[in-house]
């Protein structure tokens, strides 16, 4: 069984954020299953974060992106990948903030069904720093 | 009417049953179930013609199939691995390609037949690159590709993609050893009639184990009690147990075809006043269709029900799943 993708506000494949203005990315995966399991990763970093970085098991997860100077990087492709070995559905949003956290944009929306033998789903994006 | 003490708990707690926390906190009331029903009585058989009333319970203390037992966390654990070093590598891969696809392609998706020895994408393209990997984003197929671009495409995606391949194994090594995963369990169910019914009392022990992959060796033994209150009340037992074995591969689709099973059984029941029983049975599954096997099964028994006479015979059939048969007809 193939996993099921329903974008609600699809992938724009690339995104220009403005490091100077103290722009960031804000991350959240909600998740309905037993134990969660997905990496966050970069392709100048390779894993950043995993599931259980964030403690016990839970419904929903939350993280930033490039709000500390040292993460800003050009041209970096950021890759969520979710296994559904033991979770069936997710729901993957990053939305883009300014300096003091106010959502500017939401970048995507997506949510994911899929049976514990489907392959990883991953959601990428490249970005861009003007 | 069976409910997992799970269920129950979650349907008291207002929890839903995915909730996470919930899970993983309540392991021990997912090995417990009870049953509560009525059952319909025959008068020749139970003594009275009113609906008997079932009460059971069943409790599983060995349950290597739960993803908080010893063998669901390893799974786990193993799937976490195999996830972190697909994602080390993943988009550092998928970036690859797509500069490879922009330095040979851009701007207008027709690519020239020639490989890249340079990936870096420079410093005055970077918007322009930002730009087309998003123009064809899910428009891949209207780029125009060359030789060229395709072979270096193989080359990079060859190498990258070990990571991808170990989490699939990885997943369905985990799921066949959960699935395979030892269960002992212990139940008792009654069905008690009111005046002079028939009360049942059943107890049974169940051992499930899944000796490599592919083998599953299951013990039943149940031991019966019939408390005839105008008559003089029966002792029972029976002794089964089974070894499956899969010939072929499960494609891990749930509405695909199914493996090919093979499996040996043998069953002893015992009753006060009849003679013992023996059976044992052979039979080879054949999946034809999703949802339509083929089984072919040999039997041999010491003596049919109450009749004192020896019997083997073989028999072939179709079984058919309509809920999966269904899917075949879904758009």
């Amino acid at each position: 069984m193939a996993v099921t993708r329903t974008p609600i506000t699809d992938n724009p494949a690339s995104l220009a954020i403005s490091h100077t203005t103290g722009q960031f990315l804000h991350f959240s995966v909600n998740a309905i299953g037993p134990v969660p399991i997905f990496a966050f990763s970069s392709s100048a970093k390779g894993t950043i974060y995993e599931a259980a970085d964030f403690g016990p098991p839970t419904t929903l997860y939350e993280w930033d992106h490039l709000r500390n100077p040292s993460d800003i990087q050009q041209l970096e492709t950021l890759s969520l990948l979710l296994s559904f070995f033991s979770n069936a559905q997710y729901t993957y949003k990053v939305e883009l903030c300014d300096k003091v956290g106010t959502v500017i944009q939401t970048v995507l929306e997506i949510q994911y069904t899929g049976a514990s033998t489907d392959s990883a789903a991953p959601e990428s994006f490249l970005v861009v720093i003007p | 009417m069976t409910a997992s003490v799970y269920s129950l708990l979650a349907a008291l707690s207002k929890e839903s049953l995915t909730n996470p926390d919930f899970y993983a906190k309540h392991t021990g009331a997912r090995n417990m179930s009870i049953t509560v029903g009525t059952v319909v009585s025959d008068k020749p058989t139970d003594n009275t013609d009113k609906p008997g009333t079932v009460l059971g319970f069943k409790w599983t203390p060995i349950n290597q199939r739960d993803l908080y037992s010893k063998t669901g966390k390893k799974a786990i654990q193993d799937v976490r691995d195999a996830l972190r070093n697909e994602a080390n590598s993943f988009p550092g891969l998928l970036q690859k390609v797509q500069q490879l696809i922009f330095l040979s392609c851009a701007p207008d998706g027709v690519c020239r037949n020639i490989r890249q020895d340079v990936l870096d994408i420079p410093s005055d393209k970077i918007s322009a690159f930002g730009e087309f990997v998003a123009k064809y984003q899910g428009k891949v197929s209207t780029i125009q590709f060359s030789k060229a671009v395709l072979d270096q495409i193989d080359d990079l995606v060859r190498v990258g993609l070990a990571p991808s391949l170990n989490y699939q194994e990885t997943v369905n090594r985990a799921y066949d050893n959960i699935h395979g995963g030892r269960q002992f369990a212990l139940s008792y169910q009654v069905i008690k009639r009111v005046a002079n019914g028939n009360d049942n009392h059943r107890a049974e022990l169940i051992y499930d184990n899944g000796i490599t992959d592919s083998i599953t060796w299951t013990v039943n033994g149940s031991a019966d009690y019939i408390d005839r209150k105008l008559a003089k009340s029966s002792i029972g037992g029976r002794l089964a147990t089974e070894f499956k074995g899969r010939l072929t591969s499960d494609s891990g689709d749930p509405f695909g075809k199914g493996p090919i099973w093979l499996s040996f059984s043998g069953e002893a029941k015992w009753l006060t006043k009849t003679r013992p029983q023996y059976s044992f049975q052979a039979s080879l599954t054949i999946p034809i269709q999703t949802g339509v096997d083929f089984p072919i099964v040999y039997r041999w028994a010491n003596r049919q029900d109450l009749i004192d006479q020896t019997r083997s015979e073989v028999r072939m059939g179709l079984n058919v799943d309509l809920g999966r048969l269904a899917q075949l007809f879904r758009p």
